[in-house]
């Protein structure tokens, strides 16, 4: 069982990535956007990091950044899951430093199998 | 030239019909007398003199018609020179059509993709709801077949009875239980008076050694008794002692034969007895142990097929799990297509309205020139560009209002399709 945080702006795409993710026995806790998610991630330990990228405020690929330089998050795997896919887009969440790129609709399985691969 | 002509007509407008009655009485007085040419040329020379006479015969109009055309007592090359700000005007009405024409595009364009968007969201929401559906049914089906099972196991109802409820089957299993250790009481009880018997034997046994004991004391007794009679016997008296003496020891040897011989038919019987007990016990356990197996063997069976239809059931309910997941999976990407749909709207609002903000700010623009011109003429007070200014500011303020940083244009693709996942791990 992982400790997973889930960033995202929509109230029903959060509830997808809780339902899926509690189902599959982990422990989520939720953000509604890249400052709360920040606030929440300071001094805490979390396996991974799931987040989106257009939210109000602070957007995913600034928390990324943000979270890599906590030296707690250096090593934490990130996953953008976001509508997004054009190329330079994902090319700046590389560089920023998410570990992985899934694009919305996301299946439950293929997310949770990409979990597993990456907590791996 | 013609704008001219057009304008004193209206002026004229009320005597125009005057006009060309007076002009047309000659001709028609001639009508019948001249050739067809001269008519036709006569005709023709009609407007000619109706515009002689309009512009070198009458007088100018009345200062009260005037006043009536004109209330600003604005002179004629004023006029004129309204007429040529005019062009301006209708230039910028031009571009005016232009713009809206513009607007009107994006507007059409939005409209196309948000009515591109409910259609997919309709159909996501139609698809939750097909997919709600079946799993509200399949969960019922699963709720039948659970309350199918429960009432099956519990009071062996149905159609396809072949084995009796699991109660009856513990029931029956109780009673061959009883019957079985019903049965192994008696075996016990059997045994226990066979142990008795065993004793019983064991004692006659050792009557019977003692009644052999016996009688060798008393053979040796007898043949001592003879012995002495035989070397020592000097008188008929002695005799007749001895012989007593050897009478009574076979009487006693009689008696003690006797008692052997009755011992020894009480061990037969006893014997017998036990043999029967035996061979009675022996029975009622093969009798208990076919029983057993028998009632066994179709509890057994019985339960093999209760056990054979709840599995039955349960892989039933199993499989009707799994579709219930794959159901649930399948709304749980309907749901996100509905969100992300949502969004996209949302994000439509904004460049929407600021393409309409910006085709605002252009028509504000060209309207305050124009007014700088018609103000820089001095034939207008400057009142129009004071009226025009608050809506101006109004335009121009919604058009500076801010909009979040973090909005970004929709993706030009439009909503993705279901089943286009896309993963990748850096």
């Amino acid at each position: 069982m992982a400790r997973i945080l889930v960033v995202d702006d929509s109230t029903t795409m959060r509830q997808m990535v809780s339902f899926t993710l509690v189902d599959a026995g982990h422990d989520v806790v939720e953000a509604e956007d890249g400052a709360k998610a920040l606030n929440t991630a300071r001094g805490k330990k979390f396996d991974l990091v799931i987040t989106d990228v257009n939210m109000p405020g602070m957007n995913g690929i600034d928390l990324v950044k943000c979270l890599r330089d906590l030296p707690e998050f250096k090593f934490t795997p990130i996953l953008v899951l976001t509508t997004e896919s054009a190329q330079d887009v994902k090319s700046r969440g590389r560089d920023a430093g998410a570990t992985g790129w899934i694009v919305k609709p996301f299946s439950p399985d293929v997310l949770l199998a990409t979990l597993k691969k990456v907590l791996d | 030239m013609i704008r001219d002509l057009l304008a004193l007509v209206r002026i004229y407008r009320d005597k125009l019909f005057l006009i060309f009655l007076i002009l047309a009485m000659p001709w028609a007085w001639a009508f019948f007398w001249v050739p067809w040419w001269v008519n036709a040329i006569c005709v023709a020379m009609v407007p000619v003199a109706a515009m002689l006479l309009i512009f070198h015969v009458l007088p100018p109009p009345p200062a009260a018609r005037r006043a009536e055309d004109d209330p600003l007592g604005v002179p004629d090359a004023q006029i004129r020179k309204m007429r040529k700000m005019s062009l301006g005007v209708h230039t910028l009405l031009g571009r005016w059509s232009h713009v809206s024409d513009q607007s009107r595009a994006s507007i059409e364009e939005v409209q196309t993709h948000v009515d591109e968007v409910i259609q997919i969201s309709e159909t996501s929401v139609v698809e939750i709801g097909e997919k709600f559906v079946a799993v509200t049914r399949k969960t019922r089906r699963q709720v039948e077949h659970a309350l199918a099972l429960l009432e099956h196991t519990q009071t062996g109802g149905g159609a396809r009875r072949e084995s009796r409820p699991l109660p009856e089957l513990v029931a029956a299993y109780g009673q061959i239980l009883d019957q079985v250790t019903a049965n192994v009481e008696k075996v016990t009880e059997t045994a226990e008076e066979l142990e008795r018997r065993h004793e019983s034997v064991r004692e006659d046994f050792k009557h019977v050694d003692t009644l052999l004991d016996q009688l060798s004391t008393h053979d040796s007794q007898i043949g001592m008794l003879a012995l002495n009679s035989s070397v020592s016997a000097t008188s008929a008296n002695d005799v007749v002692s001895v012989n007593d003496q050897i009478r009574t020891l076979s009487l006693e040897c009689k008696a003690h034969t006797r008692d052997i011989r009755r011992t020894l038919e009480q061990v037969r019987n006893q014997h017998q007895q036990t043999h029967g007990a035996v061979r009675q016990a022996v029975q009622q356990a093969r009798e208990a142990a076919q029983f057993a197996g028998v009632e066994g063997e179709k509890l057994g069976r019985e339960m093999l097929f209760n056990s054979q239809e709840v599995s039955e059931t349960l892989s039933q309910i199993g499989a009707l799990g799994n579709e219930i997941q794959k159901d649930i999976n399948d709304i749980i990407v309907a749901l996100q297509f509905q969100d992300i749909t949502q969004q996209k709207l949302q994000r439509l609002k904004n460049p929407l309205l600021t393409d309409l903000l910006g085709s605002l700010r252009v028509i504000f623009d060209e309207t305050r020139v124009l007014s700088n011109k018609l103000q820089g003429s001095g034939l207008v007070e400057g009142g129009a560009a004071s009226r025009q200014a608050p809506a101006g500011d109004s335009a121009q303020g919604a058009a500076d209002a801010p909009v979040p940083a973090n909005e970004e244009k929709p993706s030009p693709q439009g909503p993705r399709r279901k089943g286009d996942e896309a993963v990748e791990i850096f």
